[in-house]
């Protein structure tokens, strides 16, 4: 007993990540944290996301199932176990099984390199950014099984159109990652990294975030990623793939109740799996924003006080709508559950006012909330752009985003050289 | 990795074939981190599960099955192929018995690259 209490303190000291140091308990702590931290997100995703689309599009979204329709995801998450789960009597068994779990499981896997803070990621690999590329490059063949194992036109149709479109947009993609891989190595040691927190700390040794290197370059590789990725993920307005008029749903048309299920939160969590690719690599991943402008002592304290100040001023929406609620009887429960959780909301902002809590906490809101400013992008897209014609989506891709990220890479290499041998030497 | 292997000849869905060969290539970069060559692994999964088994597949599915299906899939001379090959990795083993491929390694010609 007391072995195993010293093991797992043994941890509590170490500034490495608990794959780092190899400490079996806190690795499966750490996959809980994310596993359900994930879950949460998706499900918050799914309210926000219909909740700002119908607010986009002036209407009020799901306003019945709790205050607000706060409840709507749980309620849909109900609805989608208890369904039927049907499989076409002309579908390839096996495979029809196994594909949902495959994309799951690509979706997932990825987060084992994701980098929230210095200390706080399951593991730290030295080959992360490819391993996350690899890796989610993977859940394109869970979805051309699904399409296939259907046996049906729409869903074959729509996993060609996917897996045509998300291997032509990996080039891409690949090309803007190793252009700023290249900066990386732009330290005093000069030896460049692809682990995503060896990559977040190039970026904090050299005081720049990769967006704003060389400008325009970091750039303009960051816009050749941002739109690669939409594409990598199948959203609007590229979502070809499960084009409503056209498909019906594409590749999942023929899944019902829980596989459904599966290939949705799969959407999301890749959706989010390539937000933090994008943050780490260009937008500082767990560091604070202005750290040159507004740097020093007193700064820190203040930018150390936004995690909490961030809840609070969740919790006085809450309270504000409390107040609007309509005064009818009807209306009562929601109006106490809608003040009840503001009043979490705000226990929890007061909680991460206390020093000890702030200064663990910190890196990890930082990188969260760059995060969730990817995902307002993504329904943001999503409620203005129209959707791609398939010839415009091939021509965008290969015409125009692979030549700009091979040109990019180019002029990266030869700032990079010319900055360490003339400029610098 | 054998089990794949094995899997991808002996199916008679080319479908299921290829997915066969993906496990087999993702067994063959998890033996690419055992021999603690990570970068390897993930050229690999990049490259031959995430790309061009990807291409395999969209071919693959353009194709009738029905008629593939309906195929022979093993000629009648495969009697005659288990000898050669045997006969053949009996040469090998005549040939490299008086000089082991780890004797050839400790003379240096071959060196273990240090990660």
């Amino acid at each position: 007993m007391g072995q195993i209490v010293q093991y797992i303190q043994s941890y509590l000291g170490s500034d490495k990540t608990p794959g780092a140091a190899g400490n079996m308990f806190w690795v499966l702590v750490y996959i809980m944290l994310v596993f359900t931290g994930l879950s949460v997100a998706v499900i918050a995703m799914n309210w926000l996301e219909r909740k700002i689309l119908a607010h986009m599009q002036v209407r009020l979204g799901p306003m019945r199932v709790g205050p607000h329709g706060l409840l709507q995801p749980i309620a849909d998450a109900i609805k989608l176990l208890l369904k039927e789960d049907i499989m076409p009597a002309e579908a390839d068994g096996l495979i029809f099984w196994v594909a949902p779990f495959v994309v799951v499981l690509a979706a997932f896997t990825v987060f084992v390199v994701v980098p929230f803070g210095p200390t706080h990621a399951i593991t730290d690999m030295n080959i992360g950014i490819l391993f996350m590329l690899g890796v989610s490059s993977l859940s394109v063949l869970g979805i051309v099984m699904a399409g296939w194992a259907s046996n049906s036109h729409y869903p074959l149709i729509g996993a060609l159109r996917s897996s045509a479109q998300m291997v032509s947009y990996e080039v891409a993609m690949g090309l803007a990652v190793v252009s700023a891989v290249l900066m990386t190595s732009l330290n005093a040691s000069g030896t460049g990294t692809l682990s995503m927190i060896g990559i977040v700390q190039a970026q904090q040794e050299q005081g720049e975030w990769f967006i704003f290197k060389f400008f325009p370059l970091g750039l303009i590789a960051f816009f050749i990623f941002a739109v690669a990725m939409v594409a990598e993920t199948n959203r609007a307005p590229f979502d070809l793939a499960e084009a409503e008029s056209e498909l019906t749903a594409g590749f999942h048309t023929e899944y019902s109740g829980f596989r459904w299920s599966l290939f949705f939160l799969a959407e999301y969590s890749a959706m989010i799996a390539v937000s933090s690719i994008a943050v780490t690599l260009w937008l500082g991943g767990w560091l604070r924003p202005f750290p040159n402008l507004l740097s020093g002592t007193p700064w820190d304290q203040i930018f150390s006080l936004f995690p909490g100040v961030t809840f609070l001023f969740f919790a006085a929406i809450c309270f504000y709508n409390t107040v609007r609620m309509p005064k009818h009887p009807l209306f009562r429960i929601q109006t106490i559950g809608l003040a009840g959780f503001g009043v979490v909301l705000g226990l929890i902002g007061l909680v991460l006012f206390v020093p000890a809590v702030s200064v663990r906490v910190q890196d990890i809101f930082w990188f969260s909330a760059k995060v969730a400013g990817f995902m307002y992008m993504y329904i943001w897209y999503r409620g203005t752009f129209p959707r791609y014609r398939f010839d415009q989506l091939m021509q965008m891709g290969w015409k125009v985003l692979l030549p700009m990220g091979l040109g990019v890479l180019i002029l990266t290499a030869s700032v990079a050289l010319l900055q360490q041998t003339i400029w610098h030497p | 990795m054998l089990i794949g292997g094995i899997l991808v000849i002996t199916r008679k869905n080319p479908v299921h074939s290829a997915l066969a060969l993906i496990v087999t290539l993702l067994a063959q970069a998890s033996i690419y981190l055992m021999l603690y060559a990570p970068f390897v692994a993930g050229v690999q999964i990049i490259l031959y599960a995430g790309g061009i088994m990807v291409l395999f597949l969209f071919v693959i599915m353009l194709v009738s099955i029905d008629r593939s299906m309906k195929e022979r899939q093993f000629n009648s001379q495969w009697v005659v192929g288990i000898i050669a090959a045997t006969a053949r990795e009996y040469g090998y083993k005549l040939v490299t018995r008086d000089r082991p491929l780890l004797e050839y390694a400790k003379q240096g010609h071959i060196q273990a690259i240090p990660c």
